[in-house]
């Protein structure tokens, strides 16, 4: 089973763009991180802040002063301590085009580290990780953006092809690949015309269109779809490294100006007076962007952070845009429909990508044993059971129970 | 400005358990329409019953529908304490006019209508409410409900008629086809078996007697295709089910030669494609894995034609579905870890197949043999010969065939009652050493023409003689 066909909900956001680059505050999250400037302290743009336990960096995306530690939502809707930076509006664009022609392995591991680049597609994982390695054939370039309304991807790879192009030809040289695979999904005319010429010229660098079907962005489906192979763990196994685009536009602008991970792309759609495509400074709250940009379209309403399928929903505006969250959507007419007893249909076993029975994790619920014989932790909690339910079941809520009893 | 926390995902499918037991009631209506015809309107229009009897298998399934649905109800207020609201929400979701509405589609019409509702109490109580309701039962609850009624009331069906309606009384005769099958004396032929009825499409059709919704074929295929298209019944289940009855009645057929027709009239006869669209595929009593519903399914096979084989009944699906309503936990067992291990499913296929192929040809052997064993009798048997007679022209040929190392060396004759003109041709033509001396590939000796009948006697003790000796 590859995978549920979605309502897409993306032309409403497709080749919009905006900008919000100069917000009064900025807050980056505490956690486990070191800090590396007190209360008090002046900051510049792109200075590092906080020292993350893989050894990356997190950079203040303005100028300005660290004037407090305040208590803020995350965009999980986790209460957390955050490193507030008041905003001087002082910063200069100060970045310089470097010479990246001969850069070596280890020069191009050691920038992406200082410069905080992490995994853009949802996880946030540090990329150098991915990169320390000498095992690698095949670059998969992912801009399938399975879930619903996002567009923030599409829009990164059809505004900055070129820049994408040329960081892919840079990590060809460095890494002596047999090719590199752009994989966008199918029906995507405009964007497929804009890629199109680029692979032309460049023989190792591929174009390949995949079905419109969820979970198709996620690594596991995508590997399995485009090199008819299954790893366990990490796609590294075999020899394959699996990237997203906006990640990869973070590494250009990483290699070229030498800039840190400071401004991303965020899709603002669903029941928004106006829905768009803002960059935005990392760290803004989104409450200020809200207010400046757009507001909904209805006084209740379910603020959801991430895609529909795989976001959560939180209890207040008033959280911070972190560099993992790829979109906000608000929608107005969700309901939670009352489960009824399952009819064990199997549709939850039937789809599920990670090949879990769904519906046996919920018979066996207090059974560790045998929720261990289930695999309950391949889940990648990507929410197809609880959609496809015929009796409205919530059964990822059983999975990541399982999975947390399993641990 | 009020936000809402609710967990996600955000978006759910249109799908839901009402569309889907919907669209299983409408896939029954042309069943239903289709028993109003056959034993109602036909009977009215030869003038065999009045307006009444016209309408009573509507009346029929709608008395066994209404009353599980009252059954339930009352159970839920009494027992349950449901009151008002939740009594009402408990109605909506528990689908309780289901059963009954099965167990009169399974029965005869024949059924006295208060043993039709003993049954549909039986299906509710006993088959559903005592594991905890709709979703919780092990056992197909419609199924529940006619097993016993059938095995305790079917001698006062019988009286009453049986699966024959009053027009098929004068038309056909007095047994549906698989009962008529157990009449035979060995396997049947055409003959015996369909011509009776008509041919092989009046099975399709469903002018056949039989029980109220199991007789028209062309319906539950048109009905199974609409469940499947909408994705209502988990479509492996019937497929593989009727896949495997007809490859094992096909070997058996094979094996006696017959043709298409045989496995045909075994799919078209009887319960079994009503069975395998709408009683095995039951979404609570059915595997929820792909890989468990094809075990199950191989296994309602294997075992359904075991059951028409093997044992008095004549059906064998209703037993079938229920036997292996029994195994679907453990069959979700293999089917969840062969998921991720493929190479799980091979074992339990393997058996599968060993089974469907050693059962049809031991069934289809224990047939031949019975059949030809007739005109062959041993009269004596010691490791060195073997006396035994075998019937020819003017009666039985009785002769000695001498053994050394389980090969025929001689063969005397002892008593014949065959026209001495032609049997002096066998002789003459050297027969019986070409017998002995080609007995590994007997079938291939050519018999003596002017004398067949005499000859392939001979021939035949000399295979009889062989066969024995290899048991």
């Amino acid at each position: 089973m590859m995978g549920i066909r979605l309502t897409k909900c993306k032309k409403q956001t497709m080749n919009k763009i905006e900008e919000y680059l100069n917000p009064k505050y900025v807050y980056f999250k505490i956690d486990e991180n070191e800090m590396l400037k007190e209360v008090d302290d002046k900051v510049l743009k792109g200075e590092k802040i906080l020292k993350t336990k893989f050894d990356t960096f997190i950079h203040s995306s303005v100028s300005g002063k660290i004037v407090d530690i305040v208590e803020k939502l995350d965009y999980q809707n986790k209460k957390c301590k955050f490193l507030k930076i008041e905003n001087d509006f002082k910063e200069k664009e100060k970045y310089k085009e470097q010479d990246i022609k001969k850069i070596t392995k280890d020069e191009f591991i050691e920038n992406l580290k200082n410069n905080g680049i992490v995994g853009l597609g949802g996880a946030g994982f540090p990329t150098y990780i991915k990169y320390n390695t000498d095992e690698a054939k095949t670059l998969i370039i992912n801009a399938v953006e399975c879930e619903p309304y996002i567009t923030a991807d599409y829009n990164n790879l059809f505004n900055h092809t070129k820049e994408v192009v040329e960081a892919l030809k840079i990590i060809n040289k460095i890494y002596k690949l047999d090719e590199i695979i752009i994989a966008i999904k199918v029906g995507n005319r405009l964007l497929k015309e804009k890629v199109i010429p680029f692979t032309r010229k460049n023989n190792n660098i591929k174009l390949v269109e995949v079905p419109n079907l969820y979970p198709m962005g996620w690594e596991k489906s995508l590997v399995r779809y485009i090199k008819h192979t299954d790893y366990k763990k990490l796609p590294i196994e075999k020899n394959i490294i699996v990237s997203n685009v906006s990640t990869i536009y973070a590494i250009y602008e990483s290699l070229k100006f030498n800039k840190p991970l400071i401004e991303k792309v965020v899709t603002l759609s669903g029941d928004f007076k106006n829905s768009t495509n803002v960059k935005v400074k990392i760290g803004t709250e989104f409450k200020e962007l809200k207010e400046v940009f757009k507001d909904y379209n209805n006084d209740e309403i379910t603020l959801i952070t991430g895609g529909p399928m795989m976001g959560e929903s939180v209890s207040s505006d008033e959280f911070i845009i972190s560099n993992n969250l790829n979109s906000v959507i608000a929608l107005k007419d969700v309901k939670e429909e009352d489960a009824i007893t399952c009819l064990r249909c199997g549709k939850c076993s039937d789809n599920c990508p990670a090949k879990i029975c769904p519906v046996l994790v919920k018979d066996n619920i207090n059974d560790k044993d045998e929720l261990k014989r289930l695999n309950v932790g391949r889940c990648i909690e990507c929410g197809i059971c609880s959609f496809i339910c015929p009796s409205k079941i919530n059964l990822r809520e059983y999975l990541r129970k399982a999975k947390k009893k399993v641990k | 400005m009020k936000f809402n926390i609710l967990k996600g995902p955000f978006v759910k499918s249109k799908n839901s358990t009402h569309k889907i037991m919907n669209n299983l009631l409408i896939a029954l209506i042309p069943i239903i329409l289709f028993s109003f015809y056959k034993n109602g309107i036909v009977l009215y229009l030869n003038d065999k019953t009045d307006l009444y009897g016209m309408f009573y298998p509507l009346i029929f399934v709608f008395i066994g529908t209404i009353t599980t649905f009252i059954v339930e109800t009352l159970y839920a207020y009494i027992f349950l304490k449901k009151r008002k609201n939740e009594l009402i929400n408990y109605i909506k979701n528990s689908f309780s006019l289901i059963p009954g509405l099965f167990v009169s589609l399974v029965l005869p019409l024949n059924t006295p209508l208060e043993i039709l509702v003993f049954g549909c109490f039986v299906a509710t109580i006993i088959g559903k409410m005592i594991y905890g309701g709709f979703g919780k039962n092990i056992f197909n609850p419609a199924l529940i409900g006619c097993l016993f009624v059938v095995s305790t009331y079917s001698s006062i069906i019988n009286t009453n008629g049986g699966y024959i309606n009053k027009y098929e009384l004068d038309t056909i005769g007095s047994a549906t086809p698989l009962t008529n099958v157990k009449l035979q004396e060995g396997i049947g032929s055409y003959e015996t078996l369909v011509e009776p009825y008509g041919t092989l499409e009046d099975f399709f059709f469903g002018m056949v007697p039989g029980s109220v919704g199991e007789t028209c074929s062309f319906l539950i295929i048109l009905a199974f295709f609409y469940l499947m298209f909408k994705r209502v019944i988990k479509w492996k289940i019937p497929v593989i089910y009727v896949g495997t009855v007809f490859i094992m009645t096909y070997i058996i057929g094979s094996i006696n030669d017959f043709g298409i027709w045989y496995p045909l009239f075994h799919i078209l006869s009887g319960g079994l494609l009503f069975g395998a669209v709408f009683m095995a595929t039951d979404p609570v009593t059915s595997p929820t894995t792909s890989v468990g519903q094809i075990i199950y399914a191989l296994f309602l096979g294997i075992l359904t034609v075991l059951f028409r084989f093997n044992t008095s009944a004549p059906e064998g699906v209703l037993t079938s579905i229920l036997t292996m309503n029994m195994f679907v936990m453990l069959l979700d067992k293999i089917g969840s870890s062969s998921k991720i291990a493929i190479d799980k499913i091979i074992i339990p296929l393997l058996i599968c197949i060993a089974l469907i192929v050693g059962i049809s040809i031991n069934i289809g052997n224990k047939y031949n043999k019975e059949q030809t064993d007739t005109n062959f009798n041993i009269i004596e048997k010691t490791d060195n010969y073997y006396i035994a007679t075998q019937k020819g022209n003017g009666g039985p040929i009785k002769a000695k065939l001498y053994i050394t190392n389980a090969k025929i060396t001689n063969i005397e004759i002892l008593e014949h009652n065959e026209t001495p003109s032609y049997y002096k041709l066998v002789e003459d033509s050297n027969y019986i050493n070409k017998l002995i001396n080609n007995q590994e590939n007997i079938e291939e000796v050519d018999t003596v023409s002017g004398a067949t009948i005499s000859s392939s006697a001979l021939k035949k003790l000399v295979n009889n003689v062989l066969t024995d000796m290899e048991r």
